[in-house]
């Protein structure tokens, strides 16, 4: 894995003010255990959250939430507060989420396989339904996550960063290691993508 | 959406479809009365309606003016957009993780932090000097450097190394470093001794023990 406290897109290491995260880093760094403790508790929540939103609620989170903590414990003594800590814990559920990815593509358990509960719609399948469907609240929420979980990785991970996180683009940048400018054409692009796989369903609820 | 407004939505798309007859019954104007939002989309369509039949009136080819067809897609677009956005805050929250999950990452982790502890200073002994292990550091360093500074000329004897005085007095050093162990278990008072002895004294105190 890259490690994400080394790498930076703008290649700056300014000195960046000091978040909560980092400043726990920090101190866990120099010794003070019950500092990672406090760590895990104060940012376990976002990186499950982050994990649910790109990944779905089918993934290993637990596992993978724990396999996130134990990548920032091997990256201890090369941390360097350069930018906000979310941002670099982010990065490293990025690139272990795409790894995660990766790892299921042979044996995909697919957006588009049948689901015995029935809870997810394929994106084809939202497609075909016509504004007369009248599809209820939560069929519209499921067609827009299953929406999303179709959209290319880098394009996903910015909208949710952007949309759901609510980080900006030069910290979505560090995310994706990308520039300010990639990351908005990113955005845009994922929303195009949306805007016309859900297109039939979003003019039924226009008003 | 709600019924009222999905009813009337429907009536309009069928009249505009039919090429805009008249398909307001007394219900639907009930409810136009008291939802602006439908009143707004019925002006709007109304305009585009318009828009639509002036530009086939005026373009020969029957396909719709540039302009007209920019401003109708730009519209469109945007109204997808905030359609878009309003399916996306839909999306409920992720339900948070289980109470569980903290310990076990604190579990999974533990081995791993422990092996990545930072090297802890020693606690300096009861009554101990703290200064005492880098006096001796330094004094080592500083008859390290006198014996190389005073043996770097001298070419190389094809014999092999003879010791000269400096280099006895460096072995002593090194022979101190070497029971690192028994001074650590020698009283502070006795260490705080050794450490300002200047190392003639220090071997003649060993040579008066040793008898």
């Amino acid at each position: 894995m890259t490690d994400p406290s080394t790498s930076s897109p703008s290649g700056t290491s300014e000195p960046v003010e000091l978040d909560e995260g980092a400043t726990l880093m920090l101190a866990w760094q120099a010794g003070d255990e019950a500092a990672f403790e406090r760590l895990v508790e104060t940012h376990m929540g976002r990186v499950h959250g982050l994990l649910v939103r790109f990944l779905g609620p089918r993934a290993p989170l637990d596992d993978l939430v724990q396999e996130v903590f134990l990548r920032v414990v091997r990256a201890r003594d090369r941390y360097e507060p350069r930018a906000r800590f979310t941002t670099w814990l982010f990065r490293i559920v990025y690139n272990l989420s795409v790894n995660q990815t990766q790892r299921r593509r042979p044996t995909p358990q697919s957006l588009s396989a049948p689901d015995p509960d029935g809870s997810d719609l394929d994106v084809e399948d939202v497609a075909a339904l016509g504004p007369s469907e009248d599809l209820e609240r939560s069929d519209l929420v499921d067609a827009v996550q299953a929406a999303i979980a179709e959209l290319p990785e880098r394009q996903r991970m910015a909208l949710v960063l952007a949309k759901f996180e609510n980080q900006p683009y030069a910290d979505i940048g560090e995310v994706l290691g990308l520039k300010e400018q990639a990351v908005k054409s990113l955005i845009h692009r994922a929303r195009e993508n949306l805007r016309t796989r859900l297109a039939p369903l979003l003019a039924e609820d226009l008003v | 959406m709600n019924s009222p407004c999905q009813a009337l939505r429907a009536a309009l798309l069928d009249a505009l479809d039919r090429g805009g007859a008249p398909f307001l019954d007394p219900r639907h104007q009930e409810h136009l009365a008291s939802c602006e939002a439908c009143r707004r989309l019925c002006s709007e369509e109304e305009a585009l309606d318009a828009l639509l039949v002036a530009t086939a009136d005026s373009a020969p080819t029957g396909s719709l003016d540039p302009d007209a067809a920019a401003r109708l897609l730009t519209r469109l677009r945007a109204d997808l957009d905030r359609a878009l956005d309003a399916a996306l805050d839909r999306i409920p929250a992720p339900a948070p993780p289980s109470p569980e999950l903290l310990q076990r990452v604190l579990e999974a982790t533990r081995a791993e932090r422990e092996e990545t502890l930072p090297d802890v200073e020693l606690e300096p002994m009861p009554g101990g000097s703290r200064w005492f292990r880098p006096a001796l550091a330094a004094a080592a360093a500083a008859v390290l450097l006198t014996w190389v500074s005073l043996r770097g000329g001298a070419a190389l004897d094809p014999e092999g190394p003879r010791l000269a005085p400096e280099d006895t007095e460096l072995l002593a050093w090194l022979d101190v470093l070497e029971r690192w162990d028994e001074l650590e278990a020698l009283e502070p008072v006795e260490r705080e001794a050794l450490a300002v002895l200047d190392p003639g004294d220090a071997l003649l105190l060993e040579w008066g023990d040793a008898q």
